[in-house]
């Protein structure tokens, strides 16, 4: 293998496993606050990816897209904070079923509206998907640099909200415990609602990232939700750096791996996540805050 | 509870029977064969979810597994269907077991997800591995034996046979320790129950139900391919036994009936089918959480509960404890240099203790001096930074709560961890885990071994609780007792056990001074009796009464031991315990 | 300031305040003592709302408070400083202070001067702002804990257990704190087992058993009631 094709499947991987990532932060943050997380996370995701697919060919700027998308998944963040996590509580796993049941009625809403066959998303760089720059002499596609970059964004303001805004300080607070924190004045059940907004608006914009480099069809969410959990599991689910290094490990795991065998592509994140487990359970990297 | 009275068995048999002649066509009959499939599935998975609280979200897997090995081998060897039936059962049980063993180990929520992938990764197996599976042609001209009316038959045949056999299973001893450590694995495990193993079986069984059901499905049309093992079908399942209620006997079936008909009656909106799965999912989770059949058991409850004569005999103590073995002489329980540090917080400090066989060593100390943790790392719930402890001579390094356990150190807890789903009885039945010796195979057939040993140890645990005074209460639910009595049935629990020794963390806190007279009185029996006690306590005037030898604990360091007399005369203790303010009087 | 009547609370089946009723007035330190699951800290938790209340009523200045969440009972300046300190451990000890303003966080001014303040009354703390708070020690974190709920500027404190598990000088320092904090006009209600402190501090105090206030009077009589003397201060 040429340098150059080298590079060319890291910078694959790395944007493939950025993506990853932002589910995965999406599951670290529900969990970590509420002790629940939404089982539908792919199926959000997949609804981002239509939906700018959608405004996207009805002509509408790819700015204004991504608002309007984050907007609807963020109400419907809320909503499913209402419906599915609030009434059945954290104690029992049934949170689990109802989060599934949400995710399996946006999967047959988006059956109804786009059908079931595969569709495909125009880059988001204007041009074609498979275009590419050459940086350094080395030709990297334009679409994977604008998912690294994207991410890369999101994930700093992630970061700061979550290290540097008195909002996340709170959400640390209910994370460690929810009767401490409302006795300092802070109103759980509203962190609740947000954390499932900042879960679904991260679902959103993954959906959108992810059109131009993969098909969409309404089935397409548990792929990405196995794969957000891999990450997760990879990165031990403690802090949401470590959580990101997963999520890019497990892309270019994938991308190298697929260069063997592309049959059984899908298969290989399952593989990583039975091997951490059994060799690495708290993840691939020490919790610094371990107590 | 109990299995059903013969009558009713034979009425069922006569409905079975009668029902495909009853149903106008074919097609009917088609239907009662994958409804009958279906509920061994959900009778396999209610095993899981309703008693271990687990979760599989992927039984379609196991489902597949059931269906293709069954496939392979008629169409490819040519076996015969009664050998590749079991077959199927043993490799999806198999799976099971392999997916279960690393997931389990860690979160719970771990294994929820894994299942998820375990769905799909038999998914794209089926779809892709051409060579074995036939991808989405599939594999034609399975063996279709006994007609489409004698297949029903044989198929509910099973499934009545499964359905008998998880009543047993659930109804036994060991459904009661699923529950139990569904409940509380703390205290399941201070009992002696080694909570993975139990969890891991539980949901190998479950796969094995899953399978069997699976290989049904493949001889039922002669044709399988990917199609079926989607993540939907995973998903009905889970349906069918949250409509039908998680955790009750009959829910499965009556969930899995309920299911077909109303997937037959809306066959024109199959576009629609997942939404109204979904749909009907939250609907009845946030509306009827325990399900058509836990309702109904619900309001049937009041009339069934069970009432237990308590029996009249004087208990024969030594006979239901089993007098501790004498294969070691001196200390029965000794720590060396035991640590402990939590961020920044020294809970226990280079602590040595020597309990003598026999005596009632109490542990006092200010609160936070670290008592508790003591105890957790006696019983091994927390591991200890560093020093050891040795229990007849041998230390117990490496191993697990469960393990100790099962070495005869028993425990309770300061804040109570009674099994909420269990009866009083059952509580303490559960607590005899360690002496079982039946197999899940004769409880599953209701062997007369398996009934024997339920038998002997409920006679004993009905013992244990007249003995701590509370067998009158003896059928109720165990989060019913007040607060006084949970604490007794917590030591008949822990006594149950049989144990040598006996941790007892604050046993009259919270007491009333006739509950305090009678706790004295059964700690002094049970000190005839030859068990060995150490508590934790506040009540001095308890702790005084009662203990052979007391040592003081603060900030985590031994700081005095001695006769009751001895410590109470110590100044450094007088200190620990008023503190230089309250010493030093006025000063405001 | 704080009145409760007749307050009950049920943990499931088991009734752990049997209608308790107890009067702080304004300017006063009062102190609730009792053995361990007597209900002092379930008391406690009622008030500020988090433990369900089955039947009774909590005023606080005349008002009724027993059916508001807690964080809205918090914003009334009631601070509940709750047993085994509470401090969020992975975070710096200065963003655990401003957890404690949480309820004034756009008054950056108002921040700024209480955190000062606490900095003041606990030099130790502001000599490790920036250390991660579960590094502390146990009478460090005891402080941070008394420090971040007087962020809030409370009216009135409620403690739960401050001497758990700390040596009697650091003991003797947070009393000597609570005492001056009460001179400059903070209500307190202190929940102790070190019963002999608590009374030395306290102008009036109750005695809890098995749910129910069953000795209640000025602070100097308890210490020298017989049955106080029996029971807590160790004869």
């Amino acid at each position: 293998m040429s340098p150059e094709s080298l590079i060319q499947i890291l910078v694959g991987g790395v944007a493939v496993g950025s993506i990853y990532a932002l589910i995965a932060q999406g599951f670290y943050i529900t969990h970590r606050t509420t002790l629940t997380l939404n089982f539908g996370q792919g199926d959000f995701l997949m609804l981002g990816a239509f939906l700018g697919l959608t405004l996207v060919k009805a002509g509408v700027p790819i700015l204004f897209t991504a608002l309007i998308v984050v907007a609807v998944l963020a109400a419907l963040g809320v909503l499913l904070e209402r419906v599915a996590i609030r009434p059945v509580g954290h104690l029992t796993l049934s949170w689990v079923l109802t989060t599934m049941g949400f995710g399996v009625i946006i999967q047959n809403v988006a059956t109804a509206f786009w059908g079931k066959s595969s569709q495909s998303f125009p880059s988001l760089v204007g041009g074609k998907v498979v275009d590419v720059i050459r940086v350094a002499g080395v030709g990297i596609v334009v679409e994977e640099l604008f998912i690294i970059i994207a991410s890369i964004l999101i994930m700093g303001g992630y970061l700061f909200l979550l290290n540097r805004t008195l909002t996340g300080k709170a959400l640390a607070a209910v994370a460690f415990s929810r009767d401490t924190a409302a006795l300092l004045g802070v109103d759980v059940r509203r962190m609740a609602i947000l954390v499932y907004v900042i879960a679904a608006i991260l679902a959103a914009v993954s959906g959108i990232l992810v059109g131009p480099i993969t098909s969409l069809h309404p089935f397409m969410g548990v792929k990405f939700a196995i794969k957000g959990f891999a990450a997760g599991i990879m990165g031990g689910f403690m802090s949401p750096v470590g959580i990101w290094v997963g999520g890019i490990l497990l892309g270019i795991i994938e991308l190298f791996s697929n260069l063997i065998s592309s049959q059984f592509g899908d298969l290989y994140p399952f593989l990583i996540i039975i091997l951490v487990l059994i060799f690495r359970p708290s993840g691939l990297f020490r919790d610094p805050t371990a107590r | 509870m109990s299995p059903l009275r013969p009558l009713v068995w034979i009425a069922v048999v006569v409905v079975l029977y009668v029902l495909p002649s009853a149903l106008p066509t074919q097609y009917f009959t088609l239907l009662l064969q994958t409804a009958a499939y279906d509920t061994i599935v959900v009778v396999g998975l209610n095993l899981l979810v309703g008693f271990s609280g687990q979760i599989s979200l992927g039984h379609a897997g196991f489902f597949a597994i059931g269906a293709y090995t069954t496939s392979l081998l008629t169409t490819s060897y040519g076996l015969s269907l009664w050998l590749t039936l079991p077959a199927a059962g043993a490799f999806a049980g198999a799976a099971g077991f392999l997916l279960a063993l690393p997931a389990i180990r860690t979160k719970g929520l771990y294994l929820a997800m894994i299942t998820v992938g375990f769905g799909f990764v038999v998914e794209i197996l089926a779809q892709r591995w051409v060579d074995l599976t036939g991808g989405t042609m599939g594999i034609y001209a399975i063996p279709q034996p006994f007609g489409p009316v004698g297949y029903f038959y044989l198929v509910a045949g099973v499934a009545v046979a499964l359905q008998l056999a998880m009543n047993h299973l659930t109804g036994s001893l060991w459904g009661k320790t699923l529950l139990a450590l569904k409940g509380s694995e703390e205290a399941a495990q201070s009992v002696g129950i080694r909570v993975v193993r139990w969890k891991v079986a539980a949901f190998g069984v479950s796969a094995v139900y899953a399978g069997i059901g699976g290989a049904f499905f493949g001889h039922q049309s002669g044709y399988i391919n990917s199609d079926s093992f989607t993540f939907g079908a995973s998903l009905y399942y889970l349906v069918a036994l949250v409509i039908g209620g998680v955790g009750s006997n009959y829910g499965p079936v009556v969930g899995t009936v309920f299911l077909a008909f109303i997937t037959h009656f809306s066959a024109g909106l199959y576009e629609q089918r997942f939404f109204l799965l979904g749909g009907l999912l939250l609907f009845t989770l946030v509306f009827l959480p325990d399900g058509i059949v836990g309702t109904l058991e619900k309001w049937l409850k009041r009339r069934r509960e069970t009432r237990l004569a308590p029996p009249e005999v004087e208990v024969d103590l030594a006979r239901v404890l089993a007098a501790p073995a004498n294969g070691h002489e001196g200390a029965l329980l000794e720590t060396v240099e035991l640590t402990k540090h939590y961020a920044g917080v020294t809970a226990v400090e280079r602590v040595a203790l020597t309990i003598e066989p026999g005596t009632i060593h109490a542990l006092i100390g200010p609160n936070g001096a670290g008592k508790t943790t003591f105890i957790n790392l006696i019983t091994g719930r927390i591991p200890a930074d560093r020093g050891r402890v040795f229990y007849r001579g041998r230390h117990l390094d490496g191993l697990a709560t469960p393990d100790r356990a099962r070495l005869g150190i028993a425990r309770t807890f300061q804040n109570l961890q009674l099994f909420p789903d269990l009866t009083v009885l059952e509580n303490v039945l559960v607590g005899f885990h360690r002496h079982g010796e039946a197999t899940l195979l004769e409880y599953a057939l209701g062997l007369p071994r398996a009934r024997r040993e339920t038998a002997r140890h409920t006679g004993q645990a009905l013992a244990l609780l007249s003995f701590v005074g509370i067998s009158e209460l003896a059928g109720l639910r165990a989060t019913e007792l007040a607060y006084g009595h949970q604490k007794l049935c917590e030591l008949a629990r822990a006594l149950a056990v049989k144990p040598d020794i006996i941790l007892l963390d604050e046993p009259v806190a919270g007491a009333n001074r006739t509950e305090v007279d009678r706790i004295v009185q059964i700690l002094g029996r049970l000190r005839a009796a030859g068990i060995t006690i150490l508590l934790v306590e506040h009540n001095m005037d308890f702790v005084m009464r009662i203990s052979d030898r007391v040592s003081v604990l603060n900030f985590g360091e031994k700081i005095a031991e001695g006769t009751p007399e001895e410590v109470r005369a110590n100044p450094q203790v007088i200190e620990a315990y008023l503190g230089h303010w309250g010493a030093a009087d006025a000063r405001r | 300031m704080l009145a409760v009547k007749n307050l009950r609370v049920h943990y499931g089946k088991i009734e752990v305040l049997k209608g308790v009723s107890l009067e702080v007035r304004a300017g006063e330190i009062v102190t609730v003592i009792g053995s361990n699951g007597a209900g002092k800290t379930t008391l406690l938790r009622a008030v500020s709302g988090l433990a369900p209340i089955v039947a009774g009523e909590v005023m606080l200045e005349g008002r009724p408070i027993h059916r508001m969440p807690p964080h809205r009972i918090s914003r009334l300046g009631v601070a509940h400083i709750p047993q085994g300190r509470q401090i969020v451990p992975d975070l710096s000890v200065e963003d655990n202070l401003l957890l404690g303003a949480y309820r004034l966080a756009r008054a950056r001014a108002k921040v700024r001067e209480f955190l000062a303040r606490e900095y003041e009354r606990f030099p130790q703390l502001s000599e490790r702002r920036g250390q991660i708070a579960g590094s502390l020690s146990g009478g460090e974190q005891q402080m941070l804990a008394i420090a971040r709920g007087l962020m809030m500027d409370p009216r009135f404190v409620m403690m739960d257990e401050p001497s758990l598990g700390l040596a009697p000088k650091v003991v003797d320092e947070i009393m000597t704190t609570l005492q001056a904090l009460n001179r400059q006009g903070v209500t307190l209600l202190l929940v102790e087992q070190a019963a002999a402190e608590a009374l030395v501090l306290a102008h009036r105090g109750y005695v809890m058993r098995t749910g129910e206030v069953f000795l209640s009077g000025p602070a100097d009589e308890l210490r020298r009631d017989p049955r106080v003397i029996e029971g807590y201060l160790g004869g």
